[in-house]
């Protein structure tokens, strides 16, 4: 079982520097103890998790990305059995009834939309480690 | 049909006294209209699914953790490949303090686990904040039906 007082890993995969350091910073004001690695890309997000081994907590995954976007992504983790247990939250731009159908059904665990305005961009995303870190039971 | 500013929610727990509680506290706890579908029995909640003048379902909430039928079968089914269902947000909300059990819950595809608090009041505020995350900031696929 997972030592409650450890610190929390979130692995952020996120191609835009601006929209990584408005997550980090608001997720970090919400919760102790965390620590959040930054995956720049698809390719990136899959090499820390099956190469280096890193068991994230929560890994928050945006879309639309270059070399591999976000539902490749999903379809790879969600499919083998060293990591599919590992809860994945879509944080992306797009709000299209397709996207979010289809990354349900690849499995991830919730679809968030980034909003426009700031204020709302920050509640929804300290909503995040709230829900995932201290409500939801980390498996 | 969905409401519109509304949510239907799928109930599977056997528990005949705090199951009614916790379909109160859904149905009052929220700004919007919320209509909770209450199974005792995991194989009628398949059926009720399957009837193809079903609502539209939003979100289940399953405790696995029951003496008439197996949750976790019932979560193998919704989540299996061919599942029409398999896109409708599972939370397992359960007493089951079995960590190897959360963690196959996971593989199988639940979207969340939340411990079950005994609690009236514990399990008021827990509703409550299950209410606000997946309503008001995921996106569910309930919302473009």
């Amino acid at each position: 079982m997972k030592d409650s007082e450890r610190k929390n890993v979130i692995l952020l995969v996120e191609d835009s520097p601006d929209h990584a350091f408005l997550i980090k910073r608001a997720m970090l004001s919400v919760v102790q103890n965390l620590e959040i690695q930054w995956a720049k890309d698809g390719e990136e997000a899959v090499e820390f998790v099956m190469k280096k081994g890193l068991e994230p907590d929560l890994i928050l995954l945006d879309i639309k990305m270059p070399r591999m976007n976000g539902f490749e992504v999903l379809k790879i983790l969600k499919s083998n059995k060293e990591t599919n247990y590992i809860p994945i939250v879509i944080l992306s731009t797009s709000a299209n009834a397709k996207d979010v159908s289809r990354a349900y059904s690849l499995g991830t665990n919730c679809y968030i939309t980034k909003p426009v305005e700031i204020v709302d961009f920050n509640t929804k995303l300290k909503s995040i480690p709230l829900y995932w870190l201290r409500t939801n039971t980390i498996p | 049909m969905v409401q519109r500013n509304g949510h239907n929610i799928l109930l599977v727990d056997n528990d005949i006294e705090q199951a009614p509680l916790i379909k109160q506290i859904l149905e009052s706890s929220s700004s919007k209209k919320i209509t909770v579908f209450w199974y005792k029995n995991g194989v009628a909640a398949l059926d009720f699914l399957e009837v193809k003048t079903s609502p539209t379902i939003s979100l289940v909430l399953l405790e696995i953790q029951s003496t008439n039928f197996e949750g976790i079968s019932i979560l193998k089914q919704l989540k299996e490949d061919s599942s029409s269902h398999r896109i409708i947000p599972i939370i397992i909300f359960s007493r089951s303090r079995d960590f190897s059990r959360i963690k196959h819950c996971f593989s199988l595809g639940a979207n969340s686990w939340v411990r079950k608090p005994s609690d009236s009041n514990m399990l008021q505020k827990t509703l409550e904040i299950i209410l606000e995350f997946w309503l008001n900031h995921a996106i569910l696929p309930s919302s473009f039906t």
